[in-house]
């Protein structure tokens, strides 16, 4: 059919990108990281090992690096749907004329480079940065506060990132709540209060969820801001992989590091577009 | 300017035949719509013809050249679409030329068909506006001004008119009927709507799964129809099942009908169809020996007719319309009536399945 | 009390003051960043002490810097680009059914979408390295077409289903092949579309990080991994400096954009 091979045709330049650069080195790190390092000598290239993986489980080190960067994750999400919700509101329900000016400042800063903004936040949280020079002259502390090299610093840093996803996930889904719904609870006795968390708020699961699944996802997977907020002792998965590879060139361990990364977040996704579809089924 | 011929057409789709050893012939200048219910394969056609679509079994000519092989901008075809299609970044002037820059026209010869075909569709001066400016009718003919600029040799209509309100479609029905008339293209109209098909064609294709039912004039259609689908979709027809007897049919105890034409043997079922419009009603005292009696069970007022659903002996029911300003047809519920059909008017067929 | 106020649902007054709280949050660190960048001290207070443009001089006429901007931009238009041919041939051979398992395919050209950067990153880091293209101008091309081609799918694809099939048939039959077709209706109907993919094609390559610096040579590189690299080492007013251009240069792009097509519609 001509259809067919002009189809083809025009997929393949793509497809074949993808597969060359993309699809094989991934499948590439799985050998890798089932393979044993030595210092000083690099990859032993006979002889396989799962101490790589073990490790990620064992390690004591290993553990608490993963742990922290789940425990971010959960953080991070749910300090973005606290704040995203109202801008999200103010942005659906409010004063129409506000609309785009907010859109474009919620936009905005996405647009800016993420390094910029994490060295803002540098700027902002340092111990001579701007809040402790702030709250010092104001009196309110005495010495600096640590905001900075720390989960702390790490916390505002990726929530202030990952917050603009969040709040256009959720105006999406805002904006599909059918008004009718709202105002049939209102004759039907309902407070205002009422109203929001009985039927506007689980209207809105699918927005929540599915920003929710995406922030919790680029959390884990952030190696910019951590890297540059977190400094080199507080390390989440994706630095340690970063150190692993540049400067302990223990890359079958990066590769077991990263291959886990990878297959959380794929999961993750997977089964989040599964339950959406079952739950879209049911709607 | 070109006949059309489909031989042996056919389409599967995953195993669903949608159109099945279809044989057709357009002559040259001829308009014939392809009628029937969504779903009977008259899209299917009308895209295989235009080349959207490939057979999956048989040819197609057009003007006696094979072009079933042929894409559709080699086909020298015009097609006018349900959604009108028109492009909404062009001006209706561009639109318009859109066919004629694709033969390389340029210039004043471009400049002055293009005017012709809009004066035709009488859009005149229309030709700086956008799509989005003008109303669904003008839409429509813009549509109709760009399929025929190009003198294509075959035009076809993919339901042009259902997109438009009643009395909208009335004045298009004319419209094309018109242009179709002035031009003398050979056309495939497809529609579901019956009564466009019937005013509009030179013949008819009345279509149901796949297959012709029957091919034939509106007026054969109309009057003799061939299958039992036929008789059922076109017109507003009863249907009363019945034994035959010699040469009538018995509908019920005692209640016989006298078609004028029987050609079904003796005590074969058959269905026996009856218009709604072609039931007379006589009042008690005007009753013919030949008139069966029944009582008015329902009364519809609806503006230039009345509906009476009339009930008969043995309970069945038939539906009849009468035109308001007939002032013998009018009773009311409770009545009794004498049904005066004329033997023309009953179709027989025999019962299938 | 009407019914009309009760049933409007609109957020009060605290809910709509902890929104815009949160809002100004989000500047916070880009006026930040734009006020050090006149301080004439190496840390920021509020009042600034002192203005001066000095930051902004040595960062234009510091080579490294210029060579750093120069590089990322290349990069980013060059990668734009070829995602946006490549894109939009492959989304419109999947948008209009010209070979099966549209859905599968469509997943799997946004898959780079689903992988950290980090692993994109030391994977084509171990690849390349490899088959001996660690290092090359043209090796960073494709890796930044990797990762931006998903966005330019996106809008492709979402564009193409988004219009009536029927125009580029109109087309067909009126006597244009299917390229002319596409050039001349599909094109201009998916255009604002595209810019919108194509401007976040261009933010994420001009940003990258995690993938670019397990690729990029001594020689190659970008602005984002100047100031990485540059912060790790201490902070200078130099580098808000270089901030301030950027987030002047995105303001720019970002007003433009919007004039030009009204692309906040397609985010």
């Amino acid at each position: 059919m001509v259809n067919l091979r002009s189809g083809l045709l025009l997929l393949a330049p793509l497809a074949l990108v993808l597969v060359a650069s993309f699809a094989i080195p991934l499948i590439m790190l799985v050998p890798t990281s089932f393979r044993e390092y030595s210092p000083g000598h690099g990859i032993i290239t006979d002889g396989w090992t799962i101490r790589n993986y073990l490790n990620i489980l064992t390690d004591e080190y290993y553990r608490e690096v993963v742990v922290r960067t789940a425990w971010l994750g959960i953080s991070v999400t749910g300090l973005c749907l606290l704040l995203g919700y109202p801008v999200a509101y103010l942005i659906v329900r409010g004063n129409p004329r506000w609309r785009l000016p907010l859109v474009m400042l919620v936009i905005f800063p996405l647009m800016l480079n993420l390094v910029v903004r994490s060295f803002g936040w540098i700027v902002l949280l340092s111990n001579r940065g701007l809040i402790n020079n702030l709250l010092i002259d104001i009196g309110l502390i005495e010495r600096p506060l640590k905001l900075i090299f720390n989960l702390t610093g790490m916390l505002i840093g990726l929530t202030h990132i990952y917050l603009p996803f969040m709040v256009l996930m959720l105006v999406a889904s805002l904006q599909n709540v059918p008004r009718d719904v709202e105002a049939a609870a209102a004759t039907l006795g309902s407070s205002r209060f009422h109203i929001f968390r009985a039927i506007t708020l689980p209207l809105t699961a699918p927005g929540i969820i599915s920003g929710s699944i995406l922030v919790f996802v680029l959390t884990i997977s952030a190696l910019v801001t951590p890297r540059m907020l977190g400094g080199p002792v507080y390390q989440v998965m994706a630095t340690l992989i970063y150190d692993e590879y540049m400067q302990l060139l223990d890359w079958p361990s990066g590769a077991a590091l990263s291959f886990s990364l990878a297959f959380a977040t794929v999961l993750i996704i997977w089964l989040s577009s599964r339950m959406t579809k079952r739950w879209a089924g049911l709607a | 300017m070109s006949d059309l011929s489909l031989q042996r057409l056919a389409k599967t789709y995953d195993g669903h035949q949608a159109v099945r050893d279809v044989n057709l012939t357009i002559e040259e200048g001829e308009f014939v719509s392809l009628l029937g219910p969504s779903g009977c394969g008259k899209t299917t056609i009308l895209r295989m013809v235009a080349g959207l679509i490939t057979p999956t079994g048989g040819s197609i000519r057009i003007g006696g050249r094979d072009v079933t092989a042929l894409p559709p901008n080699k086909r020298n075809i015009g097609l006018v679409f349900q959604s009108y299609a028109l492009f909404p970044h062009m001006t209706v002037f561009e639109n318009v030329a859109f066919g004629l820059r694709r033969k390389k026209e340029r210039g004043s010869e471009l400049e002055s068909r293009v005017k012709e075909a809009l004066a035709l569709v009488r859009l005149d001066g229309y030709g700086e506006r956008y799509p989005r400016q003008l109303s669904g009718g003008q839409q429509q003919r813009v549509a109709m001004a760009r399929a025929i600029a190009p003198r294509p040799s075959l035009l076809l209509f993919d339901e042009p008119l259902s997109n438009l309100d009643a009395k909208l479609r009335d004045e298009m029905q004319i419209e094309l009927k018109r242009l179709q008339r002035d031009l003398t293209i050979t056309t495939l109209f497809v529609t579901h709507d019956q009564t466009e098909a019937l005013s509009l064609s030179d013949r008819v294709c009345v279509m149901h799964d796949g297959i012709i039912q029957q091919y034939d004039t509106p007026e054969e259609v109309y009057r003799r129809p061939k299958t039992a689908f036929v008789a059922s979709f076109i017109g507003k027809p009863n249907q009363l099942s019945g034994v035959v007897k010699g040469q009538s049919v018995e509908i019920a105890d005692g209640v016989v009908l006298k078609p004028s034409s029987l050609e079904a043997a003796n005590g074969q079922s058959v269905d026996v169809f009856i218009r709604q419009e072609a039931v007379s009603l006589l009042a008690q005292g005007n009753m013919s020996c030949d008139a069966i009696a029944a009582t008015i069970a329902l009364r519809s007022f609806s503006g230039a007719q009345i509906q009476y659903v009339v009930r008969l002996s043995n309970g069945s029911e038939l539906v009849v319309e009468a035109p308001s300003a007939a002032s013998a047809m009018n009773f009311e519920p409770g009545d009794t009536v004498g049904l005066d059909i004329r033997p023309d008017d009953m179709i027989v067929l025999p019962r299938e399945g | 009390m009407g019914w009309a106020g009760m049933t409007d649902q609109k957020p009060g007054f605290i809910v709509s003051s902890f929104a815009l709280l949160v809002v100004f949050f989000l500047q916070l660190p880009v006026i930040v960043v734009v006020l050090a960048s006149f301080s004439e001290t190496s840390y920021l207070t509020i009042p600034p002490q002192g203005w001066t443009l000095d930051w902004f001089r040595e960062v234009l006429t510091d080579n490294t810097y210029l060579n750093a901007i120069k590089i990322s931009l290349i990069l980013a238009v060059s990668a734009t680009c070829l995602s946006l041919v490549l894109g939009v041939a492959a989304s419109y051979a999947i948008a209009r059914r010209m070979v099966p398992g549209s859905e599968a395919l469509a997943s799997f050209l946004m898959a780079p979408l689903a992988i950290p950067a980090v692993v994109i990153g030391v994977a084509m880091l171990q690849y390349f390295s490899l088959v001996g293209l660690r290092g090359g101008f043209v090796t960073l091309i494709i890796a930044h077409v990797v990762i931006t081609v998903p966005y330019i799918v996106r809008s492709a694809l979402a564009s193409l289903s988004g219009m009536d099939v029927a125009m580029e048939e109109a087309a067909r039959v009126l006597g244009a092949d299917s390229f002319t077709a596409f050039r001349l209706v599909t094109l201009p109907l998916i255009k604002p579309g595209l810019v919108a993919g194509a401007l976040f094609s261009f933010v994420v390559s001009m940003e990258n990080v995690p993938v670019t610096i397990f690729l990029a040579g001594a020689r190659q590189t970008t602005l984002p991994i100047l100031i990485f690299t540059s912060v790790e080492m201490g902070v200078t007013p130099g580098v808000a400096a270089v901030s301030t251009l950027l987030i002047v240069a995105t303001l720019v792009v970002l007003l433009l954009a919007e004039r030009w097509t009204g692309f906040h519609r397609f985010v």
